[in-house]
């Protein structure tokens, strides 16, 4: 009998359990739908109402830069500008490098932004910069280098790509990158001479600011054109003639640092 | 839901034994294997090699590519790509050594070499070619080189068990038995073997790795070709820059005054004035095994070459800026010595380590 008993008994305990085991899962059931129900009143009512949306802190800016010669869009590979000593050149390569930027804030601080820029002004895919992660707010100006520092401006320390390669700056004439590399052909008593304005060294770093350069960050990506006026490459405060000054840069340190003074006026 | 699954599976099993399961030396490989990623070893300072999406390197890819290169069978007349580009000269040779009229560096201009292809732009002397997958599909259509007959290059891959099994493994799913389909895919994977020919290992690399000493007269040669001008140097590093030797990029550097035929250059192509007399800057790499130089092979040795740079720049609307400076507009005015010791530097960049490279010969 006992067994049997045991074994009635344990039947009943086990129906019991499962019972329990189906009303504990039909309201965790009820319940789970309930709170959903809730969740989404709750969700249509705080979307409707006056609740403050949480507040953007950080927004990206996209940089362009264009290119003119005076007032005009410059136009390559044709021999069209008249530069400040009277030559009329054309621009057949203009690659250089901007890094160092500081974003000036409306509240009058700084925000520097690492890193090193390539630009072709031949090639679309290296004609802007997407700063990204700026913080929320307004700002009144930036400013940057053409070039590298000499923190950076090392024989093979930045990567390896096809465009640094061909930035290199000889070790046999003093190591790091090209800043900038700028060609063309200009006439000169009727015969046409090429010229390359190469731009490289330490002392010849170009320091730019620009002030009035209003944007703001935000939740929508900022916008912000700037220009660079090839034609000052030539002429403030110095004019650059290709007769006097040379129309190979590269080996001159003199005629590099004329270019370099000139730079800081480049954009706008 | 037992019975299910197992009908399920059942299904499965039967449907996978129907595919195809040829097999020709790889026994425990079949055509819906994932196919293998072929990684090529980056050298020091190379960017990262342009490897196009639609056709990504594989094993199975570059193996098929490989055995194509050196296979009769995409010729009517016994040819094979190697005929051009053999291995033991570098993937180079002269249409003379093939007994071919030298009339052809006219038409079609000086052999390309195989070298860091990986790493080009584009291709082709005035970079008329955009990508290498597609420059082969021209010598299977055309009755020069190959003078292939498809439809009887269709029957020859079907026919094969190597091919049937190797073209349906790496172009899985594609109905590549088409005229048009299959000329794509052969160059498909030729483009991929090709691109696998790295050259990296020349004595200048070694002297980079701080594995091997440039000689007193090699070390000068490098100063000039690695100084400008005005500081008595070459500039040759402008257009031909460390590691790839060269900027990929096209010049006019003063070979001709006025512009014929091909000699038109880049104004071939795109018809511009602006490109008339230019040409793809070429590499460096291996320069002492591959003469003739120049676009129509124009220049038989190395010293010719440097003769020209140092006496002969022509002048024209289009002449690089690079090679105007004042005083210099005939040329560099180098002396014997320094053209000897430039001529030692170029010799440097050497890697004849890839003429018998077994990953680039004959699949035995």
């Amino acid at each position: 009998m006992w067994p049997r008993l045991n074994s009635d008994l344990c039947h009943c305990l086990s129906s019991i359990i499962k019972l329990n085991f189906v009303v504990v899962y039909i309201i965790m059931k009820k319940a789970s739908i309930i709170f959903l129900i809730i969740s989404l009143v709750t969700s249509c009512v705080r979307n409707n109402s006056d609740i403050t949306q949480p507040t953007v802190t950080n927004g990206n800016l996209v940089l362009q830069v264009g290119y003119q010669f005076d007032n005009t869009a410059l136009l390559f590979d044709t021999i069209m500008f008249t530069n400040a000593a009277s030559y009329k050149i054309s621009v057949t390569r203009l690659q250089y490098y901007l890094s160092g930027f500081s974003f000036k804030r409306a509240d009058g601080t700084s925000l520097p932004y690492a890193g090193v820029f390539y630009f072709d002004a031949k090639d679309s895919k290296f004609g802007q910069i997407t700063f990204v992660n700026l913080p929320a707010g307004n700002y009144t100006g930036l400013s940057f280098n053409l070039g590298l520092d000499s923190s950076i401006n090392k024989t093979d320390n930045l990567p390896p790509t096809a465009e640094n390669n061909n930035m290199v700056w000889p070790v046999q004439m003093g190591g790091g990158y090209h800043f900038m590399k700028m060609e063309g052909l200009f006439i000169d008593t009727g015969s046409v001479f090429g010229y390359a304005m190469h731009l490289g060294k330490a002392p010849n770093l170009v320091s730019i600011s620009l002030s009035n350069k209003n944007f703001a960050i935000g939740a929508e990506t900022a916008n912000l054109n700037i220009k660079m006026n090839v034609a000052e490459w030539y002429k403030n405060p110095a004019i650059y003639d290709f007769d006097k000054d040379g129309n190979f840069s590269m080996g001159s340190d003199t005629a590099m640092a004329k270019l370099k003074n000139n730079g800081v006026d480049v954009f706008n | 839901m037992r019975a299910a699954f197992l009908i399920f599976t059942g299904i499965l099993l039967f449907a996978n034994c129907r595919q195809d399961k040829t097999v020709v030396d790889k026994p425990n490989i079949t055509t819906d294997t994932p196919l293998t990623v072929y990684n090529i070893d980056v050298p020091y300072r190379f960017s990262q090699p342009l490897l196009p999406a639609y056709n990504p390197l594989t094993v199975e890819g570059v193996e098929l590519g490989r055995k194509l290169f050196y296979d009769t069978i995409l010729s009517t007349n016994g040819r094979t790509c190697s005929f051009c580009h053999p291995q033991a000269k570098s993937f180079t040779t002269t249409y003379t050594d093939l007994g071919l009229d030298p009339a052809l560096y006219q038409q079609f201009g000086n052999i390309p070499m195989f070298c860091n292809e990986a790493w080009n732009p584009a291709y082709g002397w005035i970079g008329e070619f955009p990508d290498m997958d597609h420059i082969a599909v021209a010598d299977l259509n055309g009755q020069i080189f190959f003078n292939t007959n498809i439809p009887n290059l269709i029957t020859k891959l079907k026919a094969s068990p190597y091919y049937s099994y190797m073209f349906r493994r790496v172009f899985p799913g594609q109905d590549i038995y088409q005229p048009g389909v299959i000329q794509e895919k052969v160059a498909f994977a030729l483009a991929q073997f090709v691109r696998t020919i790295v050259v990296n290992n020349s004595k200048f690399d070694k002297k980079i790795k701080g594995l091997a000493v440039l000689t007193q007269s090699e070390g000068r040669g490098y100063d000039i070709f690695m100084n400008d001008v005005q500081n008595g140097g070459a500039d040759c590093f402008h257009c031909h820059n460390y590691p790839l030797w060269t900027d990929n990029a096209f010049h006019n550097t003063g070979l001709d005054s006025t512009f014929v035929g091909i000699n038109r250059g880049r104004n071939n192509m795109t018809g511009l004035s602006k490109d008339m007399g230019l040409f793809r800057t070429p590499t460096l790499r291996n320069v002492s095994l591959t003469a003739p130089y120049m676009h129509d092979g124009r220049f038989k040795t190395l010293d010719e070459v440097i003769e020209q740079y140092n006496s002969g720049v022509h002048k024209s609307a289009t002449l690089d800026p690079i090679m105007t400076l004042p005083g210099k507009e005939m040329g560099l005015g180098l002396s014997i010595m320094q053209k000897n010791d430039l001529k030692a530097f170029l010799l440097t960049l050497t890697d004849s380590t890839i003429l018998t490279n077994p990953n680039y010969g004959r699949i035995k």
